[in-house]
């Protein structure tokens, strides 16, 4: 059985994220991510590294303010090897103010993605652990999915 | 049962941010800048009508880009998410709104007493569950 201490990035992250490339405008950057069903995501350059990430948030102050797509992505926006426990995650989550924390390999290339989606989905299988006395059942999300 | 059970009165937002249907979206626009948030709940004469959150915003502004102003004269109305929303209560424990939460694919949950919202919780908030839980010394089976 795996405990919620035992719980590493790598178990819970939603693989592959959708990475958007720094040359996007404003409007194709929010296209993009209503597209994907999701608020934020990993920036990433020609060669795949990771430069920082951009949220809906973010576009809609650059947006406002007449900045251009550059301006919105965050560089300081938290990152993590896939290694780290997942509660360790979430306390880096929560010290940056953050809604997500992008897992890079040794390349700083996003390997994966941890949300607060990602909590809801582990408190959910810990209600069903304390419910029913059933084994841990968690499912790591499928590549691409939605965040 | 081992694990430290929390409710949602324990972690869900009390000072709660509201705009009433009728309002211009900029006003939830605004909101959402100043208080940093992502989710504002829709209230007329202490109901809940609906939620809007940052997703609907952008969705509209790309819908209204060709205007000059490109949010002028929507209202929050035309853009909330409405019908029948998930909600919880404030003794809600905070696992059982997880699941809602995962099950209706939502990032937030009004958190309603006796039909009146009194709150709201976010992922964010389940993130800060967690990781108090992540301090905590570790249990035999949790």
């Amino acid at each position: 059985m795996i405990r919620y201490q035992d719980l590493t990035v790598a178990d819970v992250m939603t693989p592959n994220p959708v990475c958007l490339s720094n040359d996007l405008s404003v409007t194709e950057a929010e296209t993009r991510l209503l597209e994907i069903s999701s608020e934020g995501a990993p920036v990433v350059d020609g060669t795949g590294r990771f430069l920082g990430v951009v949220t809906l948030a973010r576009l809609t102050a650059v947006r406002h303010a007449g900045g251009s797509f550059a301006d919105a992505i965050r560089e300081d926006a938290p990152t993590c090897l896939k290694d780290v426990s997942f509660g360790q995650a979430c306390q880096l989550l929560v010290r940056a103010r953050a809604h997500r924390c992008v897992v890079l390999d040794e390349d700083e290339r996003p390997l994966g993605i941890v949300t607060g989606v990602d909590a809801a989905r582990v408190l959910a299988c810990l209600e069903d652990l304390a419910g029913k006395h059933k084994q841990w059942t968690f499912t790591p999300l499928s590549e691409g999915a939605v965040h | 049962m081992t694990h430290q059970r929390t409710t949602v009165q324990d972690w869900m937002t009390e000072n709660l941010i509201t705009v009433a249907p009728d309002e211009p979206l900029f006003a939830a626009v605004e909101q959402m800048a100043e208080q940093a948030i992502r989710h504002v709940l829709v209230c007329e004469r202490g109901q809940l009508r609906g939620i809007v959150s940052n997703r609907d915003i952008v969705r509209a502004t790309l819908k209204n880009s060709e205007r000059k102003l490109e949010l002028h004269g929507v209202t929050i109305e035309e853009v909330m998410t409405s019908g029948p929303l998930a909600t919880v209560q404030p003794t809600t424990p905070v696992e059982e709104a997880a699941q809602l939460m995962v099950s209706n694919h939502c990032n937030a949950l009004p958190v309603l007493t006796g039909g009146h919202p009194v709150g709201i919780l976010t992922s964010d908030d389940l993130l800060r569950a967690l990781s108090l839980r992540a301090s905590a010394p570790a249990r035999p089976d949790v």
